[in-house]
């Protein structure tokens, strides 16, 4: 009993986590491939560092210490490719690669982001359930896949001021949920 | 509605309170009203950034991402939530762990449970839980994750050992047990005396327990130290600091990576106050274990490196790492990277540099607050270079605090003293002595010492005068500071009133309190004979000069000679009392006894016939010895006389008078006719068995001494053992103490000396023998 709950909680760990760092790496100009042989680096030097699953529970500073031992592989990765970059051409020795890895201010607020985003799709699935499906539906043509408000109006019959209102409600239910959600990982 | 409403009236729309009118008619106004449609999208986004909700839905990787494959194997590794509630609080992080994380005793916690049991055998004894093969299982001294540890008694070599045994979980997992075993043997080749020894790692065998068996420590660990008085002294951080490096060097030297030093891993020695380490190794057992079956434990992360914390491979400047982590906790009573979580730790780890020790406890020096903050450099080759360095830098900051014993130096491999002559101390505080430096730091600290209790006949400069005598040698002197000073052959069960070298010098024999005779290997430092000689003290004990026997004397009034191969009784001697005094004469042929009663004896030591013996009046003989050539004995005892005998007729041809008390020992030159005696008070009395002259006093300073001896071939020193545990070397050109021996806690009974291998021993009331190089003196004894 105590295993299933414990590998569900692994489980979630592993996607919020890492989805994070997959999609963060990314967005630092890592191909697919890349990416994904970086989320597993990382998980394996956290496993190093500590045994498995004690971190799912002692959230606290977590996510800064994971954002490290990211970016720590993330130089890694720029310094091999800068490498070869360099046996190539080596004319070119301070490579633009490089120097995205040390940004550090914008990198911190780009870790964060993909954070929030990620909690963001967590707070998706749980809201949606829990909202009425019309509603959800306003919300989601004009807030997601931004659709204007009249083709919401015409597709769900619903006025102007409606579409709005059901727009903010369920902006507002997903902001608190994100916020409970962060509160719980920190 | 033609105004627009308030942000309240907004937000309480968003919140769906207000009442179904106001709702309704606020709802039409904000289909016109631009200005409120984004208001109220305002209030409900509220730090989000906008986008973040659009973007959620491209927050999981592309279906045909590679991410997928990466996390279908993450996902195969099953987890196993540590049953700890929560761990937040740092004191919890601190748990204490008898290495690999096996809690300390509590409370209790001495009864075994039935599963601890299975792998014990029911014991005969009710004195004991339980054996595991041949060891009596005492008691729980602590238990973890890893495994249990055991006090528990090995009946053939008669000691109490500490017994780790591999947790039930891990006895299946032939990983952990390869590995728990493979690190056992690796620390078992450390052989040092800031290390715990391992005597035995259990065989690998199909079905069999894995098990460690060590020395079992009579003390307490750091932590509980730390516990009791925090911050600690300064001097009391850099001498057990120093220990701790010089420990960890060994363990280095031999490519050993220690990967969990921390105070919980750390032992002091009750009688000793020395330092032992633990757990060599024993950290990574669970490494892999936790990545792959369940049952994880966490230990402390608190004196982690960034290097572990980073899950990046370590070596030797990991451990060099927690060394600052545990000194900066000591010399603070802080943690340097205390946080409510380990994660929390862990990161202060990697980023962040704590306030330096001397800011927060003003009473630390600059030079260790220094070292503390240059050991917790977050990048390796910013650390010290090696442990070795490390202690040497301990040891002369330890020396600022005033003179240390050289025992409290701890001996650094010897590759790093060679290292010694070319390299510049990380802290140099040599200033106070500077300019007769030649070997560097260590060998200051013993120089220092060596110097610093000199007797007050002193009227030269001493610090010159051992400079030179170091220096004459014409070598830097890098070996002498290797090799001196070393062993401790402790835990005799009892004071250790006597001691002698073997002929080989290997082995020294040792009469103890409890009535045993003790061989030990020096080298080893094992003891490989042991035996019941005499009821109650054995007071004396001396290797024949040429054959394999040895004499023994005790409480119970026997004199016995043994055959030192059979250990059987070639000849005993009953005497009216209990016999301290006895010697050989120099060619072998006779043995010397005397007794509280006054009476000396002589024996044929091939016979066993008495051949001749005199009784003193109103006293007690304590001492005896022959003269060089066999023709004169020395005896002394409670009537403050010594006497001189002619060895053959007893008839007494000199006797001395000065000493204010009773003669404990006395001792013949080896190539003059000079006696000396020491006893009741400080003071040592020299003679002259010739002349009848009194030589010289040479005014002590440690109350009563218990043993006399010369030293050196050339009998131009002399050694005095003290009452306090010092023991002194004096010249006897000048009257001088050239050398001081400190590290005994209790009086100094007897000595012996290695001719060859310029060792001396001493023996004391507080159970040890301490086998001293003395190479850094060679031209002061030889």
């Amino acid at each position: 009993m105590r295993d299933r709950t414990d590998d569900a909680a692994w489980q979630q760990f592993l996607d919020l986590y890492g989805q994070t760092i997959f999609q963060f790496v990314r967005s630092r100009g890592l191909q697919d491939a890349d990416a994904a042989d970086l989320v597993q680096e990382v998980f394996r030097r956290v496993g190093n560092a500590i045994g498995r699953l004690e971190y799912a529970k002692q959230k606290g500073g977590f996510r800064a210490w994971l954002f490290t031992i990211t970016r720590n592989c993330l130089n890694t990765y720029f310094r091999k490719k800068q490498r070869t970059v360099q046996g190539i051409n080596d004319s070119n020795p301070g490579s633009t690669l490089g120097q995205l890895a040390n940004a550090s201010d914008e990198l911190d607020e780009r870790w964060e982001l993909e954070f929030q985003r990620q909690l963001m799709a967590k707070a998706v699935e749980t809201i949606r359930a829990k909202t009425e499906p019309r509603t959800w539906a306003a919300f989601e043509m004009v807030a997601i896949q931004n659709q204007s408000v009249d083709e919401a109006v015409s597709a769900l019959n619903m006025s102007r001021g409606a579409i709005y209102v059901a727009r903010s409600r369920v902006t507002n239910k997903l902001r608190q949920e994100v916020k409970r959600l962060m509160d719980e990982e920190s | 509605m033609k105004t627009c409403p308030t942000e309240e009236q907004l937000n309480d729309l968003i919140l769906g309170v207000l009442p179904e009118a106001i709702a309704s008619e606020l709802t039409e106004h904000l289909g016109d009203c631009s200005d409120c449609q984004i208001a109220m999208q305002n209030i409900a986004t509220g730090e989000v950034r906008p986008e973040v909700f659009a973007d959620s839905i491209t927050a999981a990787p592309p279906r045909n991402s590679a991410y997928w494959d990466v996390r279908q194997s993450l996902s195969g590794l099953h987890p196993a939530l540590i049953n700890q509630e929560a761990l937040p609080a740092a004191s919890r992080l601190r748990q204490t762990v008898l290495g690999d994380g096996t809690d300390a005793p509590q409370p209790g916690s001495n009864q075994l449970s039935d599963d601890e049991l299975t792998f014990l055998q029911p014991s005969d004894d009710p004195a004991f839980v339980g054996h595991l093969q041949d060891f009596q299982v005492v008691r729980v001294i602590g238990r973890g994750g890893m495994g249990v540890v055991f006090e528990a008694f090995d009946p053939h070599l008669h000691r109490s050992v500490a017994i780790k045994v591999l947790g039930k979980k891990f006895q299946q997992d032939k990983t952990a047990i390869e590995r728990f075993c493979r690190e056992g043997r690796a620390a078992a080749a450390i052989s040092h005396e800031h290390v715990v020894p391992m005597y035995q790692v259990s065989r690998i065998e199909e079905g069999e327990i894995a098990f460690l068996v060590m020395q079992l420590i009579d003390g307490k660990t750091l932590e509980d130290c730390v516990k009791e008085r925090s911050p600690m002294a300064a001097d009391e951080v850099a001498r057990i600091g120093m220990q701790i490096a010089a420990g960890l060097s060994a363990a280095h030297e031999s490519g050993l990576v220690h990967r969990d030093i921390k105070p919980g891993n750390i032992l002091i020695e009750h009688a000793t106050s020395r330092v032992k380490l633990t757990d060599f190794g024993l950290a990574r057992i669970t490494d892999d274990v936790r990545l792959t079956k369940s049952g994880v434990l966490l230990g402390t992360v608190l004196y982690m490196s960034p290097e572990q914390a980073l899950g990046e491979p370590v070596d030797d400047r990991s451990d060099l790492f927690s060394l600052g982590a545990v000194l900066y906790e000591m010399s603070t009573g802080k943690s340097a990277f205390d946080a409510p979580t380990p994660v929390g730790v862990m990161k202060r780890i990697m980023d962040e540099t704590p306030a330096t020790p001397q800011e927060v406890n003003s009473n630390i020096g600059t030079p260790l607050s220094e070292l503390i903050m240059q050991l917790l450099s977050k990048e390796p080759k910013r650390r010290p270079d090696s442990a070795g360095q490390v202690a040497r830098a301990l040891a002369s900051i330890v020396t600022e605090h005033g003179p240390i014993s050289p025992l409290q130096v701890p001996v650094v491999a010897s590759s790093e003293v060679r290292k010694l002559s070319n390299e510049h101390s990380i802290v140099s505080r040599a200033s106070s002595i500077a300019g007769w430096i030649v070997a560097g730091l260590l060998l200051t600290a013993i120089a220092i010492f060596i110097v610093a209790d000199r007797g007050d006949r002193t009227d030269a400069n001493p610090v010159d005068n051992v400079s030179v005598t170091l220096n004459s040698k014409g070598r830097k002197g890098e070996d002498v500071t290797a090799q001196f000073p070393s062993v401790v052959l402790g835990d005799n069960p009892g004071p250790v009133w006597s001691i002698d070298f073997s002929k080989d010098g290997q082995t020294i024999v040792a009469g103890v309190g409890d009535g045993s005779v003790r061989f030990w290997n020096i080298q080893r430092q094992e003891v490989v004979r042991s035996f019941n000689a005499h009821a109650g003290n054995v007071w004396n004990v001396k290797f024949h000069p040429s054959l394999d026997l040895f004499a023994t004397a005790g409480d119970d009034s026997w004199v016995k000679l043994w055959d030192g191969e059979t250990l059987g009784v070639k000849h005993g001697w009953k005497l009216d009392n209990t016999v301290r005094a006895i010697a050989f004469a120099p060619d072998g042929k006779s043995l010397a006894a005397a007794d509280r009663d006054g009476q000396l004896h002589i024996y044929d030591v091939t016979t066993g016939q008495e051949q001749n013996m005199i009784e003193l009046d109103h006293t007690t003989i304590l001492g005896i010895d022959y003269s060089a050539g066999g023709t004169s004995i020395v005896a002394a005892g409670s009537d403050k006389m010594v006497r001189v005998f002619d060895a053959e007729t007893l008839e007494e041809r000199q006797n001395f008078d000065g000493h204010e008390g009773p003669i404990y020992s006395v001792a013949f030159a080896k190539n003059s006719p000079l006696i000396a005696s020491v006893g009741f008070k400080s003071d040592t009395w020299v003679w002259n068995a010739d002349t009848g002259e009194t030589v010289m006093k040479l005014k002590g300073f440690d109350g009563d001494n218990w043993g006399v001896g010369f030293v050196g071939e050339s009998s131009q020193h002399l050694l005095t053992g003290g009452q306090g545990g010092t023991t002194r070397l004096w010249s006897l050109k000048t009257g001088r103490n050239i050398a001081t021996f400190k590290g005994h806690t209790a009086a100094v009974h007897d000595f012996a000396f290695d001719a060859k291998r310029k060792r001396i021993a001493t023996s004391s009331r507080d159970g040890s023998i301490r086998v001293w190089d003395t190479q850094a003196i060679e031209k002061l004894v030889d």
